[in-house]
């Protein structure tokens, strides 16, 4: 049961945090040695800082774009082909799919093959053109 | 909005600002509400998590705590501090009790929801002989227990505390204490081989 005389939650979260001066840290694991309302407190809230860090990997996880996402999952296919050895080809075709998947997704490529299309219905619009030029010059 | 400007403005009650901290601080709030039901053993309906998760903001709020925080790194540690005591005085007052019953020698002193065999009462008896079905007299022992570790050093009762007692890890400990892990490794098997000896010179003197 807390008392008058255990540690604000500021001081303790504080002292969670790592931040805590020296003098004030020895007088207050002092208490948290005798006092096991307090000492369930600091347990808990670490329990809890600890499984929200383990949520902050899956939120990197979901936040990686889908560029991202694929390049690690081809090195991560290509590191498995050597460690099963038996699986080799079929982890590097895996690799292999997954890597031009990354490619065609890139930005660069993305923007080359709009760069290649643009300048494809430019070659067409002036082939119409020319034939039909080609076709009043017959006239 | 950097935390810091959201902080001050919450302090001066800007509503848009206080609607910003409840949805950046939400989950976290709620987290914690339901990791101190369930570690009190409290059973615990949706609507009832939520209403307290709705008091802790509304205290926040009327009693303006986040003045009090002068931090701003420590803001999520203080949080759930805020709000693993305001749970525990909600089922407090509805009436959660804490029995107490008769102490069997396999008890677990771990009060964590995990698993930790190596905590059971038994395995702290000082030898085998005492270890036989004296499950009346393992109460005394918990005692026993409790006053040997309370006359160690504080840095070496803490540490043995939580790793007995919360089912902490070595890591874990480290992290709580700020301190490395070998040295936290160091403070417990020392602990517990003073303890062992302890716990035999007082069965031997009984």
């Amino acid at each position: 049961m807390k008392n008058r005389l255990c540690p604000s939650e500021e001081n303790l979260s504080v002292y969670l945090s790592g931040t805590l001066s020296d003098t004030d840290r020895i007088f207050l694991e002092q208490h948290l040695a005798n006092c096991q309302a307090c000492r369930t407190l600091i347990a808990e809230a670490h329990s809890i800082a600890r499984k929200s860090a383990g949520n902050k990997i899956q939120k990197l996880f979901h936040a990686l774009k889908p560029g991202a996402l694929w390049l690690t999952a081809c090195i991560f296919s290509l590191a498995l082909s050597f460690v099963f050895s038996k699986y080799f080809i079929q982890f590097l075709t895996a690799a292999l799919l997954l890597g031009i998947k990354w490619i065609i997704d890139s930005k660069t490529t993305k923007t080359l093959i709009t760069i290649h299309k643009t300048l494809k219905s430019d070659a067409a619009t002036n082939k119409d053109e020319t034939f039909i030029n080609k076709n009043t010059f017959n006239d | 909005m950097t935390t810091e400007e959201l902080l001050i403005k919450c302090v001066n009650h800007n509503r848009a600002a206080w609607d910003i901290f409840i949805a950046r601080y939400k989950n976290l709030v709620t987290k914690s509400v339901r990791y101190k039901m369930t570690s009190l053993g409290v059973t615990f309906s949706q609507n009832e998590s939520r209403d307290i998760v709705q008091q802790i903001f509304f205290e926040l709020w009327t009693k303006n705590k986040l003045k009090k925080l002068r931090k701003v790194v420590c803001l999520k540690n203080w949080l759930t501090i805020v709000s693993l005591n305001i749970t525990l005085n909600y089922c407090k007052e509805k009436t959660f009790r804490n029995s107490r019953k008769l102490v069997s020698l396999e008890k677990n002193l771990c009060r964590d929801d995990e698993k930790h065999e190596k905590n059971l009462l038994r395995k702290f008896l000082s030898d085998e002989k005492y270890n036989s079905a004296r499950v009346l007299e393992s109460y005394e022992t918990l005692e026993a227990i409790k006053r040997e570790i309370s006359k160690l050093e504080y840095r070496r009762a803490l540490a043995l505390k939580l790793n007995i007692y919360h089912g902490k890890t070595q890591k874990d400990i480290a992290g709580i204490m700020n301190i490395p892990t070998g040295t936290v490794a160091t403070l417990i098997k020392r602990s517990k081989e003073l303890l062992r000896e302890n716990l035999r010179t007082f069965y031997e003197n009984r």
